[in-house]
């Protein structure tokens, strides 16, 4: 199976796995961080619970998607605190799952607004 | 609402995920609570409300996932277990494994005098070390999650418990009387087989089931789950335990007769080379050949033994204590063959039964994907 194949198998993602991806795309991020980004990209439609993130974490880690960040990781009240990045692999499959919605979208756009008009 | 006391009810509830995935997150998933709540409790009690109940309400979709997620990380370790062909032992685990076999022949050949026999035709002074050196083994087996070395203790460790404490137990509930009239002097010689047929087929089906009640509640526990996997992927794993439990058996056998030990030894040995070979054949047919060889030769060797000392017994005695015909000696030696040789022929039967299920759900598998 080639990259690309591999890739295109992983579509579509969930919103959710969506919006965590796309979180981490500027850099490294922990959960909190994580959870509160996801509701501000989805204008607040997407709400992480705790146990929602750290299972869709957890599978990304499994999938190598993403990564913990040693360099980021911060110290705060005397406790660890991790921080989560995006591979390669995991930038790929962002990358794909944006072009195929904009596929989508530009697909869409000339019939709705042939409609409009 | 008091944050800590909030915390503190989470992290318990974190508890309820598989091990693994709380030894990597519950930490993180704690302090990330922790700040949710000490945010919505800053803006108002109704926002931090509305916080504690969504999370209450996504943990147990959540614990769902996740111990479906490991389950199938486990079957898929299993899988890849098996994969590996053939068991790769040292040599020092390959003779771990089959101590459990060659300890006892070891034991025989070294008291070569006909002393006193204790339980299962070692001295009586080797019971207590054979005892030690059992549970040693078992819980050493148990503290490694129940490798495959560890099978065969398994089942010796099954059917000395069962023989102790069940098998007991049932003989306490049936009447006396019935006990006292079973016996070839009370009924006549056909009667007398086939309900020994009867009773040491209900003996070893118990005993099967018996492993199969202690495989499932091994499965209760997450450390012996793999094991479990590698029974359902694997039935010969199964059968390589009842093998172990074959040892005892075969012993029993020679329990009561001083003149076959060299045969007990020869029994012993059969089941050690099955034990080996099974440990090295890659695939399961070859590793069922292994173990139904060894079993078959080692109650060969035990019959032999066993039908020798009783005909040696029997003729030594006919006419004095016996007080039977020549033509009634030889009756009672086929009757003492057909006795010995139904134990074997049960064992074999049990240890096939795996093999048989494993067969059937084959089939049933093959009759629903053609829509039969």
């Amino acid at each position: 199976m080639s990259t690309d194949t591999a890739i295109e198998s992983q579509l579509p993602l969930t919103e959710a796995t969506f919006f965590i991806l796309l979180s981490l795309a500027p850099g490294p991020r922990h959960g909190y961080a994580i959870m509160k980004d996801v509701k501000s990209l989805s204008q607040e439609r997407v709400v992480l619970s705790t146990g929602t993130l750290y299972s869709a974490l957890k599978r990304m880690l499994e999938q190598d998607w993403i990564r913990r960040s040693n360099l980021a990781e911060k110290k705060t009240n005397g406790r660890v605190r991790k921080a989560y990045t995006l591979t390669g692999l995991g930038q790929a499959i962002l990358q794909a799952e944006v072009q195929r919605l904009e596929g989508l979208v530009s697909a869409a756009q000339p019939r709705m607004l042939r409609d409009a008009a | 609402m008091n944050d800590n006391w909030l915390t503190w009810l989470y992290k318990a509830l974190l508890s309820l995920y598989p091990a693994g995935f709380r030894a990597e997150f519950s930490d993180e998933m704690g302090e990330v609570f922790s700040q949710i709540a000490e945010d919505a409790r800053s803006r108002s009690r109704f926002a931090l409300v509305e916080v504690v109940l969504a999370e209450l309400r996504d943990l147990p979709a959540s614990i769902l996932h996740a111990r479906r997620q490991a389950r199938r990380s486990l079957r898929a370790a299993a899988d890849s277990l098996h994969r590996m062909a053939p068991v790769e032992l040292s040599w020092q685990e390959l003779l771990a494994t089959l101590a459990v076999f060659l300890l006892p022949a070891a034991a025989l050949l070294l008291h070569r005098t006909p002393r006193e026999a204790g339980a299962a035709g070692l001295d009586a002074a080797d019971i207590p070390t054979a005892a030690l050196f059992l549970i040693a083994m078992l819980v050493v087996g148990l503290l490694r999650r129940l490798p495959l070395r560890s099978l065969p203790y398994l089942g010796v460790m099954l059917v000395i418990s069962a023989y102790l404490f069940l098998f007991q137990w049932v003989a306490d509930l049936v009447s006396p009387s019935l006990i006292s009239n079973f016996a070839p002097g009370a009924w006549d010689r056909s009667t007398y087989l086939l309900l020994k047929v009867i009773s040491t087929g209900m003996l070893w089906l118990t005993l099967f089931c018996l492993t199969l009640l202690v495989i499932a509640l091994l499965a209760l526990y997450n450390r012996f789950q793999p094991l479990c996997w590698s029974i359902r992927h694997d039935w010969s794993l199964l059968s390589f335990i009842l093998h172990g439990e074959a040892v005892f058996a075969l012993l029993l056998l020679v329990e009561h007769h001083r003149y076959e030990r060299p045969f007990a030894i020869a029994s012993l040995l059969w089941l050690a080379a099955g034990a080996w070979f099974y440990l090295r054949s890659p695939q399961r047919w070859k590793r069922a050949i292994a173990l139904l060889g060894g079993l078959a030769l080692g109650a060969w060797a035990v019959a032999s033994g066993v039908a020798f000392g009783a005909g040696e017994s029997l003729f030594l005695s006919s006419a004095t204590a016996l007080n039977i015909s020549g033509q009634s000696t030889l009756a009672e030696l086929w009757t003492e063959a057909g006795r010995i040789l139904v134990i074997p022929i049960w064992i074999l039967l049990v240890l096939l039964l795996p093999a048989w299920y494993s067969r059937l759900t084959a089939l049933s598998r093959v009759f629903r994907n053609r829509g039969v």
